[in-house]
This record gives structure tokens, C-alpha cells and sequence, in this order.
């Protein structure tokens, strides 16, 4: 397949996930947007009580087959209005890790039930501040949203809950990198997508699954644990962001460069046999990799997925993303290509041997 | 419902010996539900009505199968924790005071000078160690007096691994009503009351309600509760903080009506549970809020029971208290009543069998 | 002296030593595996690995189904990349106490080869500089590499990295090793494994893995094993020692079988923990209660999984525990047998249900 014509779906693809992400709860307009992007390559599809997508790709096994699934999250960060304060100003609450360096000034949309509404985040003004206090970082108790509306106007259309998110937008930069709201985790529903479409001609015997999960920013993994019970799959991948190179970033082992490929997880929520496929994959295939070492929690759906069911084997799958959880996460398309490349590789080879093996350690 | 409310908090019952309020709440429950209790001490009831009836309360339903046995209304559950928070003793001093840690959350605060019971019915008061600064206070530096000299005297009286609650009562204060075991009694007698005019009403969606233990540390046993129930829906109550005195960070007010909750950590609530939540108590002319944050020390069951086999859709519904961070929290007989209410609005209707939390 | 007879045709050793010298972090429990199957395998029970690396041994086929849990990972360090230099960087796996970590001697690796942990000379660092405790990752193991390739040549990203502490008697009673949490309870479990059959109980022995980073092995086997009730045997803090007052002194060598009364996941489940109790006074066994309410064990991971479990944890007073080199009193460790046993014994005899 030409490489022109595959970058060209994944930014699409990103374009529409980017757009409809939302913190979790409404994660209705992401759902619908898969069903209409992953639509094409699922011979069925859902979305469970918690409102996350499942699609499946039938395998071309006898049945009973095996089930192996690919997860990644649809919601966001993002804040929800606490109240409106005199004057039609909003005070926001955080949902999930949003970076509160650099929300001062920043151009977000309130998703009102009337239609979104446009606003900035303000604070007391510079020069109002006192010098100690310009140079600390504003706590988001203090900041609130402008809407530029008449007060009354404000309380009529803007209810106590109503989610509020950094303004999106998607820029192409050079290289093939993408700055987006939102890329974590589109860049993991992308991988899933060009994984989907490499198997459609490569052929699997497994049944593959893949789960948009719902909620996996703010609580237990909700989404993906409920998905997974419902599922109930042999061995499952969580496809999620990681740290991109920077400088000043701080550790260097924990980050990875943008282009490098995907960061394969390694780690006790990583299952040494499931993880050993990756990497057997990626050398034969020439996938580039980093390894991540995560003694503890991965912070992914897998650490969730891992001991549910009686316990599934779980491997985490990562693209290096620059400057997470702030409005210009950055990320390599290289990235996403090699990265669904290399999970249709390794879910082709997924069979009943593969899978009984799973509890084979040592 | 004061009866009640009354009747609940006069139990002792701190997290992990529920025993006393389950047996009132089984008691109350008897004439209405099929009552039983599972392992871990929670009290679970299928109310008696129509479509409950038909359903052996007692048989686990496999994980993630929705609607259950008793026919093909989807299965909801409401939910209320039946511990209080209490002190544990760990240490019983050479000179007769006893040390101890604080389960379930209990500002340091406003123990100095509470009055704690045992469930023998020794009475001890927590006092503050001598010479003790207010920057300095913690659990660690206080101890429960019981007014006897000696470790001798005292292992008559108490042991380590003890329990002391703040002694029971309900006091009228204002328009409110104080007790220390509110939270969460006012939520067990919501759900009493509740089950009681569903039956009396007739109720066309079988509903189970769990009493749970050791939710006043955080969401626990009714997540197990939940899982051998199946449900598709489930309804927590508990109490919200409510405005006091001075700045405060919630915007719950006592009076206003039951508080849909929107966030507390690790749970987010479903819009279209709130809106459920909303329509029923447009319908029955209630009276509403939104409370948008609960902190930490608020966390309800709940995102412990959405967890629960393939996904409960799971709202909160608060019951605004003041001094709630005092040990004696207050709450609005009017809100239980508006809560209780609303709760009979939602469920006296069939609900609807099409509705995405159900199908999923 | 605590020797087992492992059978004809074995040469005799030291259970609780091997499994202290055994090397097993979170997620990388073969070692311990290993030690535990030369053990019970092929004489005693079947021996099977679930799907996140537990190790089950399933004794009796009796209708009361018990499961007794043990947790195989210890807390240490995993290398987490390779500096320019030659040294290693290092990320902690579990809850260790970061302040023992310089000038300690490692073992990196399965080939378990030599490193130390340094620091920057202290006659190079100003005052508040010398007063800093060192995180993590301003720290490296040094296994005398002299560059970056040659550094990777020893070990991988992911490898773990181990105290170089050995078993040692420090007196008739006291031992000296690292990792008594939780090979203490293992040896435990061990020795009960081997025990007869009882005819109404199904013991189940799990040796869990991942405890230290969140009771996960435990969560999953209460899954799939169903059991009535679980008891976990951990080790536990033992702070007996000048500056600390009880309750803070947690629990004291040499008092037997800790009881514990709750810890930051689980509220014991009172009636187990009222009949252990009554049990030791009756037989004469001495025992205590652990006074924290803090920390977790693989009780707390039980006790929620499917319709409910009752569960309660027995420990093993443990001084500096979570850190190099720990210190257990065998008594207390042959008393927690005797608790455990009379426990079972009465399961079995219909004596208590929970």
C-alpha cells in the first residue's frame, strides 16, 4: 500500500477523533465517529452500558475461536463548570491530569446542551498581581471562563457539569508530525484502525476485538474493565500514548523519540510471553521499538484489564507523544503506521497454541 | 421516616461490625422484601412487588447478564452504606487511656471532647494530649479517657482492637436534624422508606436494595453486592457536603433538595443518569441540585458498583448535610423526604427496556 | 532449626533460606516459582500457573474450599536505562524504602552479577546537599562498565536488580535475610502444603504474585478459585526498637502470630479474626494483634472478588522490613504454623463457619 495514501487516512482519522473527544461521560460523538471509521473492517459492533465502543473482527478459524483485543481510550481531559460566579464568569473542576501551567489564556469550548459555546480561561490580570504571585502557577480554583455573554444569559444556558474542553485543532508540522487536542489518546484509535486494515489482507485466525474504552482518564478504568468482563478476551493490548523526548523532559529512559517507533511496555502488567510476540514481530518485521519500563502501573487500560476474568494477559503498546494533556500534543504519523503494523503482525499469529500458552510461565 | 431515621442511628455500627444496623434494617425491611445477608455482612432486599416477587432473592445472577430472572424489566439497585465512622483502639496506655486510629474519615478537629461508646456500652471521652498546639494535632496525639487510672482498670473496660463510635443520637437542631451516625443512616432510611411506598404503590421494575459494609472507608462491599446482582442500573445515596460557614468549595445547600452529583474521585456520573435523575424530579414537582465535586472524604459506593460484572450505569444521589466535617452531621428531613420521592417518581414507572444504560 | 525432609534421593537444605536467596520482583516471580516446585512438586500436590503467574497447589477435594495466600514478589529495583558513563539507572519496583539505597551492594540481572550503589562523595556536597535523601533516579548502579555499550552488554532495560543480602542466623532465634516478606509466609504456606490431607477442606495454596504493587495475583485467583474464605500470612512491620512508642511499634519480635485487625484495604472479617484469637489462648499460643492500620496484604484484594469472601491476615513480625536486610524471630514463624494449623484443623472439624 503506498505510504502517501495510508498517512493520508490517519490524518483524517485523527482530524475526527480530535473533534469529537470529550471528558468522560460523553463520550457519544466518539463512539459514532468509530462506528462510522472502524465501521468498514468490523463485521459487528456495539457500545456497552458504560459507553464504550466494541467492534469485532471475525477471525478465520473454526469456532470456537480465540479472542484477542485491542484497547484504547476515547475520552479526554477536560473540567466540568462547578458554578457561575457574578458577572457570567464559569469556575471549572478538573477531570483526569490536566497540566494547569498552561491554562492561563487558553481558548477552550463549553460544551453547553444548547450547542458549544467559545471562551477563554482568565485569571486577575498581570499587572494586578503581585510579583510573588505572577510567578507561580495560577490554581484552577482561581481561573474561570469568559464567555463574553450577558450574565443572565450564562445561567440560563450553562448548568452546574457541563463539560468544558481545550478549543480543538489539528496542525500538520513537518516530518509527518501532528500537533492536535486531544492526540491522547486518538493516536491509540488510529493504530487500531491501521491494525484493522492490514488484517483485512493479511488474514487472522483469532477473533480480533477492539475496544474504544470509555472513562479511562478519570476512575478505575471503568470502561475497559466492564468491557473486558463482557469480552471476556484470551489476551488483550492497551494502545496508549507515552512520553515523547524533550528537552529538559528529565529522565531520559522514560522518554522516547519521536519517529523511533512505538515504546513497548515491559513491566508486571506487561505478560512475558504476550510481550515476547511484540518484540519477536517488530525484529523480524524491522519494526524500530524502545522498550518502557514500568515496575508498577502502566496508567493504561491494561493495568485494569489485567486482573479481571480471572486474570488476562495483558501486553501495552505506546506512541511518544510531546506535551501531554495540553491542547498541542504532538505525535509522529511514522509512529502510528509502524505501530499498527506491528499489532496486525502479532494478532495474525494469535491462535489456540499462542493462547493456551499464556499460562505456561517458566 | 424520623422514626426510622431515629431507630437506625440509635444502632451501633462501625465499619467492618455492621451486625446491629443490619438487624434493624432487616427488621424494618421484613414486611416489604426478601431479605438476606451475603458473606461480607451486607443487607440485601428484593422489594415484594410485582416484578420482584417472582425472583428467589438469594440466587446470584451470573456477572453481566442485565435484566434478571423475575422477567424482562431491567434490575435496578439502591444503595447505602451501613457503617459510621469510629476509632479503633491500638494501644491501651500504662496510665488507662487508650490510643487509637481513626477508621473511615474523621477530622482530628472535632475529637477533642467527643463522647465515644464501645458496643459493650463503655463510655470513654477523646481528649488531646497535654500541652498539645493546634499545628501539632493529629489522631496520634490523642487517646479516649475513661475516667479510670491504670492499664489494669482500663483492660476491664476495653482492649486493644476495641471500637469506640461517637455515641448515638439524633438531636433537633434548627430546621435540621444532628447525629454522628447520619452518615450514613439518613441514606439506609431513605432507601427504608422508599421501599416501603414502592410496595405499598406497586412497583412494575424489580428493585434490590443494598445495605453495604465498610462504605464509610470507601467504596467496598457493595461492589461484591453488586456483582450477585446483576443489576442495570444502580442509584447511591450518601450524603453531599453542604455550604457552611466562609468560603467553601461546595455549592450543595441543606433545604434545596437531593444533590445529583456529578464527580467525586475515581467516578464520574453518567449525563444520562443526572437527566433520568432530572426528569423524574421535574415530573413530581421536586425540588433539585447539582453537586459538581465531592471531596475525598465524601466517596461513595459507587465507583466501586459500576465495576460490577459488564458495567453498572450507576448515579449518586446526596443528601445535603451540614458539620458534616464535625463529627455530627445535619441533615433536612425535607431533602430525605424530596429524595425519597423522587426515588418513588423514577421507579413507579416502568422503566424504559430500549434505553442505551440497559441494552448497553 | 527449620529443616523439612524434602524426600529420599534430595540433599537435605534450609527452605526458608533458599527462598530468601531466591530473587523475585513484582511481574518476574520465576525464581521463587522454581524454589517452591523443586519443593511440593511431584510429592505433594498439583502444582499449576494461572494466568498472571500464581502459583497454585491443591490439596484435599473436601467441600469447604479455604484459600491460604502467600505473596512471591519482594520489593527492589529494575534497570530502567544505561547512562553514557557506564552505570545503570535504576526505577524502584514496590514500596521501598528509598533512604537504605545508597552504599548497598546489588546483584543485577538473572546472571546476578555484582554492582553497588553509590553516591556523590559527601565531602564534595554542601550542608543542605548532604542532608538530602537521594531519590531513585538520582541514583545508578555501578557494575564497573566503562561505557554505554558495555553497560548493555550486562543487562537489559527490565532486568531487576536485587540486595546482595545473605541468610544469616544472628542468634538461636533471630535471622537475618532479605525478602521475609513475604518468603516467611511462603515457607509457611510450604509447610502446611505438606501437612496430611484434611478430608472436608480443599486447601487451596496460592502463591500470589504482584502483592507489592497491589495485591493484583490475589484479586485474580479469588476469581477463578471461588473459595468460602482466604487467610493471608505476610510479613509485617516489627518497630520494637528506641525512639517508638506502641501503637507505632506495630508489632514486637518474639510475641508470636501478628492478628491483624484491619489495614488500609480490608476491615478483617471479625469472626475469622475472634476465632483465631480464641484458638491461640486456648492451645497456649502466643500471639498479638498488629497495631498499625496502614499498608495493605493480599486479604484486602480478596475479600471483594465475586458475591464476597470473608478474609483475615496473619503476620509475621518483621524489624526493617522493606529494606536490605530484615530481621524474623523462627519462633514467631513456627508459632504462625501452629495458628494457621489449629485454624484449618477446626475448619475441618465443622468447628466455626465464618
Amino acid at each position: 500500500m503506498p505510504v502517501e495514501v495510508v498517512l493520508l487516512d490517519i490524518l483524517e482519522f485523527l482530524r475526527e477523533l480530535c473533534r469529537t473527544a470529550a471528558v468522560r461521560g460523553y463520550e457519544e460523538p466518539s463512539c459514532a465517529a468509530l462506528g462510522r471509521l472502524w465501521g468498514p473492517w468490523l463485521d459487528e459492533t456495539r457500545t456497552t452500558r458504560l459507553g464504550s465502543f466494541v467492534g469485532l473482527a471475525r477471525g478465520r478459524g473454526p469456532e470456537p475461536r480465540p479472542r484477542f483485543a485491542a484497547v484504547a481510550h476515547l475520552d479526554a481531559v477536560g473540567f466540568v463548570v462547578t458554578r457561575v460566579e457574578d458577572g457570567g464568569f464559569l469556575r471549572l473542576a478538573k477531570v483526569g491530569g490536566v497540566d494547569r501551567r498552561l491554562l492561563l489564556g487558553q481558548e477552550v469550548e463549553v460544551l453547553a446542551p444548547g450547542g458549544p459555546l467559545p471562551g477563554v480561561i482568565g485569571a486577575k490580570p498581570p499587572h494586578l498581581s503581585s510579583g510573588e504571585e505572577r510567578k507561580r502557577v495560577v490554581p484552577v480554583e482561581e481561573l474561570y471562563v469568559d464567555l463574553g455573554l450577558d450574565p443572565a444569559v450564562v445561567r440560563e444556558r450553562v448548568p452546574p457539569g457541563t463539560p468544558v474542553h481545550y478549543r480543538r485543532q489539528v496542525l500538520t508540522l513537518r516530518n509527518g508530525r501532528v500537533s492536535g487536542t486531544y492526540l491522547d489518546d486518538a493516536a491509540g484509535l488510529a493504530v487500531l484502525a491501521v491494525a484493522l486494515e492490514e488484517l483485512r489482507s493479511l488474514g487472522h485466525e483469532a477473533d480480533f476485538i477492539v475496544i474504544g474504552s470509555a472513562g479511562e482518564e478519570a476512575g478505575r478504568f471503568a470502561g475497559a474493565v466492564t468491557a473486558a468482563s463482557d469480552v471476556r478476551p484470551h489476551a488483550a493490548v492497551a494502545v496508549d500514548v507515552t512520553f515523547g523526548s524533550y528537552p529538559g523532559q528529565g529522565d531520559p529512559t522514560g522518554t522516547f523519540p519521536l519517529g523511533g517507533g512505538p515504546a513497548i511496555g515491559l513491566g508486571p502488567n506487561c505478560h512475558p510471553i504476550l510481550t515476547r510476540l511484540f518484540r519477536t514481530v517488530a525484529d523480524e518485521a524491522g519494526i524500530p521499538y524502545g522498550l518502557e519500563v514500568m515496575p508498577g502501573s502502566s496508567g493504561t487500560d491494561a493495568w485494569g484489564v489485567q486482573t479481571v476474568c480471572g486474570g488476562i494477559p495483558t501486553a501495552v503498546l505506546s506512541i511518544p507523544l510531546r506535551y501531554m494533556h495540553t491542547p498541542v500534543e504532538t505525535v509522529s504519523l511514522d509512529d502510528i503506521r509502524l505501530a499498527g503494523h506491528l499489532l496486525a503482525q502479532a494478532a495474525s499469529r494469535v491462535d489456540w497454541a499462542f493462547v493456551e500458552g499464556l499460562s505456561c510461565f517458566d | 421516616m424520623r422514626e426510622t431515621l431515629e431507630r437506625l442511628c440509635a444502632a451501633w455500627g462501625p465499619s467492618g461490625r455492621e451486625e446491629a444496623v443490619a438487624a434493624e434494617v432487616s427488621a424494618l425491611l421484613g414486611p416489604v422484601a426478601a431479605v438476606r445477608t451475603d458473606p461480607l455482612g451486607n443487607v440485601i432486599a428484593t422489594l415484594r412487588t410485582v416484578a420482584g416477587s417472582g425472583s428467589p432473592a438469594g440466587v446470584p445472577q451470573a456477572a453481566g447478564q442485565g435484566p434478571g430472572p423475575a422477567g424482562p424489566r431491567p434490575r435496578v439497585m439502591l444503595c447505602a452504606h451501613l457503617d459510621q465512622p469510629s476509632l479503633l483502639v491500638t494501644e491501651v496506655t500504662r496510665d488507662g487511656f487508650l490510643r487509637f486510629s481513626p477508621v473511615g474519615h474523621l477530622d482530628p478537629l472535632y475529637l477533642p471532647g467527643q463522647r465515644v461508646v464501645n458496643r459493650e456500652g463503655t463510655v470513654g471521652v477523646v481528649v488531646a494530649e497535654d500541652g498539645l498546639v493546634p499545628k501539632d494535632l493529629g489522631p496520634g496525639k490523642l487517646a479516649i479517657d475513661l475516667g479510670v487510672s491504670g492499664r489494669e482498670a482500663a483492660e476491664r473496660l476495653s482492649a486493644v482492637g476495641d471500637v469506640f463510635c461517637p455515641a448515638a443520637g439524633v438531636l433537633a437542631l434548627g430546621d435540621l436534624l444532628s447525629g454522628p451516625a447520619l452518615d450514613d443512616r439518613a441514606g439506609c432510611a431513605v432507601l427504608v422508606e422508599t421501599a416501603r411506598r414502592l410496595v405499598s404503590a406497586g412497583c412494575p421494575n424489580p428493585v434490590d436494595l443494598v445495605f453495604s459494609v465498610q462504605g464509610a472507608i470507601g467504596p467496598r462491599g457493595a461492589r461484591p453486592a453488586a456483582h450477585g446482582l446483576g443489576p442495570a442500573l444502580a442509584l447511591v445515596v450518601d450524603l453531599a457536603p453542604a455550604r457552611g460557614v466562609g468560603k467553601s468549595e461546595s455549592t450543595v445547600e441543606v433545604g434545596k433538595g437531593p444533590a445529583l452529583r456529578v464527580k467525586e474521585p475515581g467516578y464520574v456520573a453518567p449525563p444520562r443518569v443526572r437527566q433520568l435523575l432530572i426528569e423524574a424530579a421535574r415530573a413530581a414537582g421536586l425540588p433539585y441540585q447539582v453537586e459538581v465535586v465531592a471531596p475525598e472524604a465524601a466517596t461513595s459506593d459507587a465507583g466501586g458498583v459500576e465495576l460490577a460484572g459488564s458495567g453498572v450505569v450507576t448515579g449518586v444521589i446526596g443528601l445535603p448535610a451540614r458539620l458534616q466535617r464535625g463529627l455530627t452531621p445535619a441533615v433536612s428531613l425535607a431533602d430525605l423526604e424530596s429524595t425519597v420521592r423522587l426515588l418513588v417518581e423514577l421507579l413507579s414507572r416502568p422503566l424504559d427496556r430500549t434505553a442505551p444504560w440497559v441494552t448497553g | 532449626m527449620l529443616r523439612l525432609d524434602p524426600g529420599p534421593g534430595r540433599p537435605p537444605s534450609d527452605l526458608l533460606e533458599e527462598l530468601t536467596q531466591a530473587c523475585s520482583l513484582s511481574g518476574d516471580e520465576g525464581e521463587v516459582r522454581a524454589v517452591l516446585r523443586r519443593w511440593l512438586g511431584g510429592t505433594v500436590c498439583e502444582l499449576y500457573t494461572d494466568n498472571i503467574g500464581n502459583l497454585i497447589c491443591r490439596r484435599g477435594q473436601g467441600p469447604v474450599r479455604v484459600i491460604v495466600a502467600a505473596h512471591m514478589d519482594e520489593v527492589g529495583l529494575v534497570v530502567a536505562g544505561h547512562d553514557d558513563s557506564g552505570l545503570l539507572r535504576v526505577k524502584e519496583s514496590g514500596g521501598l524504602d528509598v533512604r537504605v539505597l545508597p552504599g548497598r551492594a546489588v546483584l543485577v540481572g538473572r546472571p546476578k552479577v555484582p554492582g553497588v550503589i553509590g553516591a556523590p562523595a559527601v565531602h564534595l556536597l554542601d550542608e543542605d546537599e548532604a542532608e538530602r535523601v537521594l531519590p531513585s533516579r538520582e541514583l545508578y548502579v555501578d557494575v564497573g562498565a566503562r561505557s554505554k555499550e558495555e553497560a548493555a552488554e550486562v543487562a537489559a532495560p527490565g532486568d531487576p536488580v536485587y540486595f546482595a543480602t545473605s541468610f544469616e542466623r544472628l542468634s538461636d532465634r533471630v535471622v537475618k535475610a532479605k525478602a521475609l516478606d513475604d518468603r516467611v509466609g511462603c515457607y509457611i504456606l510450604a509447610r502446611l502444603l505438606l501437612d496430611p490431607e484434611r478430608e472436608n477442606l480443599t486447601l487451596l495454596g496460592v502463591f500470589t504474585v504482584q502483592e507489592e504493587v497491589g495485591l493484583r495475583g490475589a484479586r485474580v485467583a479469588a476469581q477463578h478459585l471461588a473459595p468460602r474464605l482466604a487467610l493471608a500470612v505476610d510479613g509485617t512491620s516489627a518497630a520494637d526498637v528506641p525512639g517508638v512508642e506502641p501503637p507505632q511499634t506495630c508489632t514486637h519480635l518474639g510475641r508470636g502470630p501478628a492478628v491483624s485487625l484491619m489495614d488500609g484495604t480490608i476491615v478483617m472479617h471479625e469472626r475469622i479474626r475472634e476465632h483465631l484469637v480464641g484458638l491461640a489462648r486456648r492451645h497456649g499460643v502466643p500471639w498479638q494483634y498488629r497495631r498499625l492500620t496502614t499498608a495493605g496484604t493480599d486479604a484486602g484484594g480478596i475479600f471483594l472478588e465475586r458475591t464476597g469472601i470473608p478474609a483475615c491476615t496473619v503476620a509475621v513480625p518483621c524489624r526493617y522490613i522493606h529494606s536490605p536486610a530484615s530481621l524474623a524471630d523462627l519462633d514467631d514463624i513456627e508459632h504462625t504454623l501452629t495458628l494457621l494449623r489449629l485454624l484449618l484443623d477446626s475448619l475441618d472439624k465443622g468447628e466455626f463457619e465464618p
